[in-house]
C-alpha cells in the first residue's frame, strides 16, 4: 500500500505541474495560436452574431495553396458530409462516428445557408449561418476565414464564440478544466488537417 | 469493542480499495495521456513545418495532459466510491464463500466480484450513453470497455489476493490465540 500511495503522490504533483504550464504558459498562447495582433483584432463575416459577453479566440494557419484549394474541404464540414478533417480517432473516443474524407465530394461542394452541419452522430447541430464561395463559412459566429497572402498562400483565419463569461461554478470547471483544452486541440487538428489537404491537392 | 475492531478493519479495506482504485484510474490515464500526445503529436510533426513545429506541439502536449489530468482527478473521485465498495464487496465473499483462505480460489471470487463491478459500470455508462456507447469502433470499444475491464480485473485480482493473505494471517493469529 505505500508504493501505491506514493504513486498516487506523485502523479498528483506531475497533475499540479502540468496544470501550472498550462495556465501560465500554455493557455495564454494557445487562446490565439498562430494569429498576428492584426488578424485579432480584424472583424470577420459572422462577428455580428457573436453575443459581446463571450470569450472569442481567433487562431490562424498559413496554407500553401490558393483559396480555390482550400475552399473544397472547408465547404464538405460536418460530420454528416466529410468530416471536420481533424483526429476523427479521438472524436471517435465519444462515439461522434466521425470519418474524414480524403478527396473532393462533388454533392457536398454547394453547401447554402440554413444547411445543417452534425459536430457528431446524435450530437449537436448548428446551421449554416453565413456562407461565400472561397471566402468564409459561419456556424453560429464560428467562422472559417480565408485571406489571400498572394496567388499561391492563403491564411485560414478561425474565430470562435466561446463560453459566455458569467456561468456557473460547475460550468466553469467543465470550460476551463475540459472544454476550452480539448477544443482548443481539435480545432488546431482542423486547421492542420485542411492545410495537409489543400496543400496535397495543390502539389505542394 | 469487538465490533469497533471489525468496523475498523471493514474501514481500512473500504481505504485500501478506494486508493487501490485511484491509483488504477491515474495508471490508465497516464497511458491514454501518452497514447494521445504520441498519436496527435506524430500527425503534427507530419504537417507543419520545422520552425514551426515545436510551438504546437508543446502547446498541444500540455493541453491534452491538462484535459485529461483534469477528467482522471473527477473520475477517481466517483470511481474511490465504487472501489470502496467493492473492496467490502469482495472481503464479505472471501470470508463467506472462502472461509479456507485458498489462494486460487480468492483468484476466482475477485473475478467474479469484478465481472459484478464491470456489469454495475456498463448498466450506468448505458443508460447516461444510450446509443452513443457504442463499440462500433474499435477506439470505442478499447477505450471504454476492454482496457478498462482489463484494469478492472488485474485490481481485483491483486485486493483480492492480498486481502486473501490478510485475512488468512489474521485468522491464524486467532487460532494460535
Amino acid at each position: 500500500m505505500k508504493s501505491i500511495k506514493q504513486f498516487i503522490k506523485w502523479t498528483f504533483i506531475f497533475y499540479a505541474f502540468i496544470t501550472l504550464v498550462y495556465w501560465v504558459f500554455i493557455r495564454p498562447v494557445h487562446f490565439n495560436w498562430g494569429a498576428t495582433a492584426a488578424e485579432i483584432n480584424r472583424k470577420v463575416p459572422g462577428d455580428e452574431l457573436i453575443s459581446p459577453n463571450r470569450i472569442v479566440s481567433t487562431r490562424a494557419i498559413s496554407i500553401k495553396a490558393p483559396k480555390m484549394k482550400v475552399w473544397p474541404w472547408i465547404a464538405q464540414t460536418g460530420q454528416n458530409r466529410g468530416g471536420f478533417n481533424s483526429y476523427y480517432w479521438l472524436e471517435n473516443l465519444f462515439a461522434a462516428k466521425m470519418h474524414n474524407a480524403d478527396s473532393i465530394v462533388p454533392q457536398w461542394q454547394s453547401p447554402q445557408t440554413g444547411d445543417t452541419v452534425y459536430y457528431g452522430e446524435g450530437e449537436g447541430y448548428e446551421r449554416i449561418s453565413l456562407i461565400k464561395s472561397n471566402e468564409y463559412f459561419s456556424l453560429g459566429g464560428w467562422t472559417l476565414f480565408l485571406d489571400s497572402i498572394d496567388a499561391d498562400n492563403t491564411r485560414l483565419i478561425v474565430r470562435y464564440p466561446s463560453m459566455e463569461v458569467r456561468q456557473s461554478n460547475f460550468a466553469k470547471i467543465y470550460y476551463y478544466g475540459l472544454f476550452e483544452p480539448l477544443h482548443f486541440i481539435m480545432e488546431s487538428g482542423m486547421m492542420m488537417g485542411i492545410k495537409q489537404r489543400a496543400e496535397k491537392l495543390n502539389g505542394k | 469493542m469487538k465490533k469497533g475492531k471489525q468496523k475498523d478493519a471493514n474501514r481500512r479495506v473500504a481505504y485500501n480499495g478506494a486508493l487501490l482504485t485511484i491509483a488504477s484510474i491515474f495508471l490508465y490515464s497516464l497511458v491514454v495521456m501518452l497514447y494521445v500526445v504520441i498519436r496527435s503529436s506524430h500527425t503534427i510533426f507530419n504537417i507543419m513545418p520545422p520552425g514551426e513545429r515545436s510551438g504546437i506541439l508543446l502547446a498541444n502536449g500540455f493541453s491534452i495532459a491538462y484535459s485529461v489530468a483534469v477528467f482522471s482527478v473527477l473520475m477517481a473521485i466517483i470511481s474511490s466510491v465504487a472501489g470502496a465498495v467493492g473492496a467490502i464487496v469482495l472481503k464479505k465473499f472471501l470470508m463467506y464463500f472462502n472461509p479456507a483462505f485458498n489462494s486460487q480460489k480468492a483468484v476466482l471470487i475477485s473475478c467474479t466480484v469484478a465481472i459484478l463491478l464491470l456489469s454495475v459500470m456498463y448498466i450506468l455508462l448505458h443508460a447516461l450513453l444510450r446509443d452513443r456507447m457504442t463499440f462500433l469502433y474499435p477506439e470505442t470499444f478499447l477505450f471504454w470497455f476492454f482496457f478498462p475491464a482489463v484494469v478492472c480485473f488485474a485490481v481485483s485480482v491483486i485486493g483480492g489476493s492480498a486481502l486473501n493473505k490478510e485475512l488468512s494471517s489474521t485468522d491464524k493469529l486467532k487460532t494460535n490465540k
